[in-house]
């Protein structure tokens, strides 16, 4: 539109959608983010669910759709900033200032810290890991414990800092439930024998092929699922990793002792985000996250007509959303300063 | 001899229609947060006079839900009151708090 500028903060997966809308609409854009690669937390991903597409894959689609046109800045943080009616203000690291017509914050968000759970031993045992670990390894191509053993039985902890007043996160971080059937489907490939294990409180299978995904794991992959919150762990003379739950199912308190103990950690407001979003002015959730307008309406809108937000900075998104909202965050913004020019 | 001939089968079915709720609204009145409880089963993994015993902190607060207060004051009994429960709770509710109530439960019906 008339060369109008817009910069999007985040280059994610949301980010890197909204970039690829407004070229087309006449607009300059220019996109930052703190990380030095495009991508944000797919570009750590091997396989996606459902369908264990290729992470590169969808990443190359991504970064393929966003116009040279496109002013690309990474490793660069934005250290201060304001909203005037119609304009923002940024000022980058290196004292740099940019002005735009229009913000979208693509600022995604960070994984929770383990350690704050210390019950189960994250950074204090040696055989305790997060799903982003182990994703990493399915890129190397390698499993194993961390004195380098290949693993006999691993299990997987689903809703860590998720669903858990203890931690302040009362919400459902949603992805993480299928993260853990998938990753425990591509351990079962890599390793044959091994017993694999999900323990859980409820698995919220939402997504298109999600529960098909699970009856797989439950009948192809034979990974075995116990309902039943892990309350400890402990570690071993051997390293292994003794646990205790409860099987809710038959009602009895339950011991294993596995080589690896995966925690799947939930979604949790990026620090960046919160600092942005306290600079600017914009709105916070009761669970932290960037507030828009509505929750089934206006998901994209805030306070500022010309500030619109776009993926898991308003919350935790699956990437399929992330993707979708960063398209309309873009369409909602060109509307928006459409209808404040004419 | 071998005893031999028809038992008495109880009936382990919940009636609902029959149990007693509003016992369970008068516990709401005198404590909070156990209504947050979604069986996870922590308190029943790390309670101490579970692995000694058939108590399941887990399954007596379903119980509650459930109206069936005989069992309740039968199973609280076995309490220990360490308070494990309450450190590992995600829904933080006080369940050594509850238990405690239901040992008064019992004691008021059993003089």
């Amino acid at each position: 539109m008339d060369g109008k500028h817009i910069v999007i903060v985040g280059a994610g997966p949301a980010g890197l959608a909204a970039s690829s809308v407004l070229p087309r609409l006449g607009y300059r854009v220019t996109m930052i983010d703190r990380s030095n690669t495009l991508g944000g937390h797919l570009s750590k991903w091997y396989q996606l669910f459902p369908d264990r597409a290729a992470a590169t894959v969808l990443l190359e689609q991504l970064t393929d759709e966003v116009p040279d046109s496109v002013s690309t800045m990474l490793g660069r943080e934005v250290t201060g900033g304001s909203v005037s009616s119609g304009a923002v203000e940024l000022t980058l690291d290196h004292g740099e200032h940019l002005s735009a017509n229009g913000l979208i914050m693509a600022t995604g968000f960070d994984l929770f810290d383990a350690r704050r759970k210390e019950e189960y031993g994250y950074g204090i045992y040696d055989n305790v890991f997060t799903q982003a670990e182990i994703e990493e390894m399915f890129r190397q191509g390698q499993i194993e414990t961390r004195h380098h053993r290949k693993p006999r039985s691993i299990a997987f902890l689903h809703c860590v800092g998720s669903r858990d007043l203890k931690a302040g996160v009362a919400y459902c971080s949603k992805v993480c439930c299928v993260t853990g059937v998938k990753q425990a489907i591509e351990l079962r490939e890599l390793l044959p024998d091994a017993a694999i294990y999900n323990f859980y409180m409820d698995l919220r299978m939402f997504g298109r092929g999600f529960e098909e995904l699970y009856q797989q794991a439950q009948e192809r992959y034979n990974i075995r699922f116990v309902r039943g919150r892990i309350s400890e762990a402990a570690e071993s003379s051997d390293g292994s990793v003794i646990i205790k739950a409860e099987d809710t199912l038959t009602s009895r308190p339950l011991k294993l002792t596995v080589d690896m103990l995966v925690l799947l950690t939930g979604m949790q407001p990026a620090a960046g985000s919160l600092e942005l979003a306290a600079k600017l002015g914009l709105v916070l959730g009761d669970d932290s996250f960037l507030k828009p307008y509505g929750l089934t309406q206006q998901t994209f809108k805030t306070s500022y007509p010309h500030v619109v937000l776009a993926g898991s900075c308003t919350g935790p998104t699956t990437l399929t959303e992330a993707i979708l909202s960063g398209r309309s965050a873009a369409m909602a913004l060109h509307e928006s300063l459409f209808k404040l020019t004419n | 001899m071998k005893s031999f001939g028809f038992q008495k089968i109880v009936d382990r079915q919940i009636d609902l229609d029959k149990a007693d709720l509003s016992l369970v609204q008068a516990l709401a009145r005198e404590l909070t947060g156990w209504q947050r409880c979604i069986g996870c089963g922590s308190c029943s993994a790390t309670c101490t006079a579970a692995g000694m015993g058939s108590f399941n902190p887990r399954k007596v607060q379903m119980l509650v839900r459930m109206g069936q207060w005989d069992q309740v004051a039968q199973e609280a009994v076995h309490c220990q009151l360490c308070g494990k429960c309450r450190l590992v709770c995600p829904r933080d509710v006080d369940t050594r708090q509850l238990m405690l109530e239901f040992k008064k439960l019992q004691t008021i019906s059993r003089p």
